[in-house]
């Protein structure tokens, strides 16, 4: 049943009239009010103007993802993230009788026994005193055969030991307040012995860049935390070439994908635009040959590369791309690229005619 | 190289938005196919799941950017809600539409990150500036791309950015409940009851919702009358 009209209640109906959502009959019923009163008839029509200015407003969505390479870069994380939730292990009845969940269960009961809580926090006291102090000797002393040894300096590795290294080896924690994450690497064979530090230690690096380029021997996940830890390390010349060759060779787009963001920070050096070009030039993917021009196009506007220049060579892919690419955003974005250089060709020209 | 893990941009650019966009599911999805994909998913098959997300992350991601203005807040969006959805597709029965759902899942997050905006209002992006024809050169690629429609209209352009700006800025000035409402109302062009069943509420909640969203916004854009 449609509800009376009067000029008390026009002005909702006006807003879900200019907002469709009234049904027929609701709708006759506004607009034959509107016919007969004037006032109201403002108030319509003012509504309809907000809705038509508010169908005007250009959605921060159509400026923040016009190429949904956003939605693309979502998207991957996110089935990376399920490739590691399926990669962890399943819960089973061991993880219920945690420490923490035993803590948790008696807490209630702690909170309304103080005298108990005491007692119960001094003998788990003891106890971690006593399996603490068993667990140094264990660890500070090597046992006959079977020697352990953990080294915070760590000492060289040798090829051979890089090779026994795998997927279960390494372990890559966060550390709060810190870029830098604490690297652990266990390695087993001939000597086994536990490797601790962070990027900033040179062996340390050296694992990880042997990581990155051994797309076979680590699964991706390793591949691409170890692109992350060495990120802030990316004018590194061996890190720079690690990373190179990631974005030349690995298997998973992804890892190339997060190669190339890894590179933007590498500085101007000859060796990294090269590895962005042939990914522009080569790549199969086309997210990361997208990434790559986007890269190429960074540098060449960027005030912190100012000796970063394009050859013919980078002319002649991005013309390349700009007639050949499948992708009509490289195409365009390609063509975009090669009037840029034109004008600041101009532009230098005609700087050095006002400055001889 | 192996193949595409990483989603390619689509050939056809997508439309500048100014229409409203119809929910998930209302086009070419039928709910017959997403109830054997959700089936699938929930028996453990990742391909369905992955099918399902790519069947509706378009829209989720383009609530969140719309409602945060902000890339990096919606890539935080999309993941958490994703990941929300993977882990508890398993409780999903059947007894609403399946981007109800999602939606229920995708608005609490958005609102959440929205409520902790106002409490540390600090951390708040700048206002999203759309751009005008003065600022050209430093714009995105696609800023300097032709438009059809009124973006080839020089004069209409200017004036739909300003009004855009001062809407924008209306909006900002809502609670996040009522900016939740108007946006999925206005620019996602879900009817009042999917908007009510999303955000749990009653499709009269959501009517009020919406008449206050309107009533700040009208006179705040006074002087666009």
């Amino acid at each position: 049943m449609v509800e009376e009209l009067h000029c008390s209640n026009f002005e909702d109906r006006a807003i879900l009239y200019a907002a469709g959502d009234l049904i027929e009959d609701e709708r006759a019923a506004v607009e034959a009010h509107a016919r007969r009163c004037a006032t109201c008839a403002a108030v319509l029509s003012h509504e309809i103007s907000l809705r038509r200015a508010i169908a005007a407003r250009v959605q921060p969505a159509d400026t923040l993802d016009r190429s949904e390479l956003l939605l693309a870069r979502c998207r991957s994380e996110l089935f990376e993230a399920l490739d590691y939730a399926a990669a962890q292990p399943k819960r089973t009845w061991r993880a219920l009788v945690t420490p923490w969940r035993l803590v948790g269960a008696f807490r209630h009961t702690f909170v309304f026994h103080p005298g108990w809580s005491a007692a119960a926090l001094l003998l788990v006291g003891a106890l971690a005193g006593t399996a603490a102090r068993e667990w140094y000797r264990q660890i500070a002393l090597p046992v006959p055969g079977n020697p352990v040894i953990t080294v915070l300096a760590p000492a060289p590795l040798t090829e051979q030991e890089l090779e026994t290294i795998d997927r279960d080896s390494i372990r890559l924690e966060p550390q709060s307040g810190s870029t830098n994450p604490k690297v652990e690497l266990q390695v087993r064979s001939p000597r086994p012995r536990v490797l601790q530090g962070t990027p900033d230690d040179a062996e340390i690096r050296r694992v990880l860049t042997y990581v990155i380029g051994h797309g076979g021997q680590f699964d991706d996940g390793v591949r691409l935390d170890s692109i992350d830890a060495l990120r802030p390390k990316a004018d590194d010349p061996q890190v720079r070439e690690a990373m190179s060759e990631a974005l030349r060779h690995d298997p998973n787009p992804a890892v190339r994908l997060r190669a190339i963001e890894a590179l933007r920070g590498a500085g101007s050096a000859p060796d990294v635009q090269s590895a962005i070009l042939e990914a522009l030039s080569d790549d199969d993917n086309s997210g990361v040959r997208i990434q790559a021009l986007n890269a190429l196009l960074e540098r060449m506007r960027s005030h912190k590369f100012p000796s970063v220049s394009l050859d013919n060579r980078a002319v002649s892919i991005l013309r390349d791309r700009m007639r050949n690419d499948s992708n009509r955003y490289i195409r365009s974005r390609s063509a975009d690229a090669l009037g840029q250089l034109a004008s600041m060709d101009e532009d230098s020209v005609s700087g050095e005619g006002r400055h001889p | 190289m192996s193949d595409v893990i990483v989603g390619s941009p689509p050939e056809a650019l997508p439309s500048s938005g100014t229409t409203a966009v119809a929910p998930p599911g209302s086009s070419v999805l039928s709910a017959a196919d997403d109830r054997i994909l959700i089936e699938r998913a929930q028996a453990g098959d990742r391909s369905a799941f992955e099918l399902l997300v790519q069947r509706y992350d378009r829209q989720v991601l383009r609530l969140a950017l719309n409602v945060l203005g902000s890339a990096e807040d919606a890539r935080d969006v999309y993941q958490e809600a994703f990941l929300k959805i993977y882990r508890n597709l398993h409780r999903f029965r059947f007894e609403c539409a399946f981007y109800t759902w999602i939606y229920r899942i995708v608005t609490n997050i958005c609102l959440d990150h929205l409520r902790r905006r106002r409490s540390h209002p600090e951390e708040q992006p700048p206002l999203l500036r759309t751009v005008s024809s003065g600022e050209r050169r430093d714009a995105d690629f696609f800023d300097h791309q032709q438009e059809t429609g009124m973006y080839s209209d020089p004069e209409r352009q200017v004036l739909g950015h300003e009004i855009g700006r001062q809407v924008e800025a209306a909006l900002q000035a809502l609670s996040p409940r009522e900016r939740m409402v108007f946006e999925m109302r206005h620019y996602q062009g879900m009817k009042l009851r999917a908007i009510g069943e999303a955000l749990g509420t009653t499709e009269e909640t959501v009517k009020n919702s919406l008449f206050r969203a309107t009533h700040k916004l009208r006179t705040r854009l006074e002087g666009l009358r």
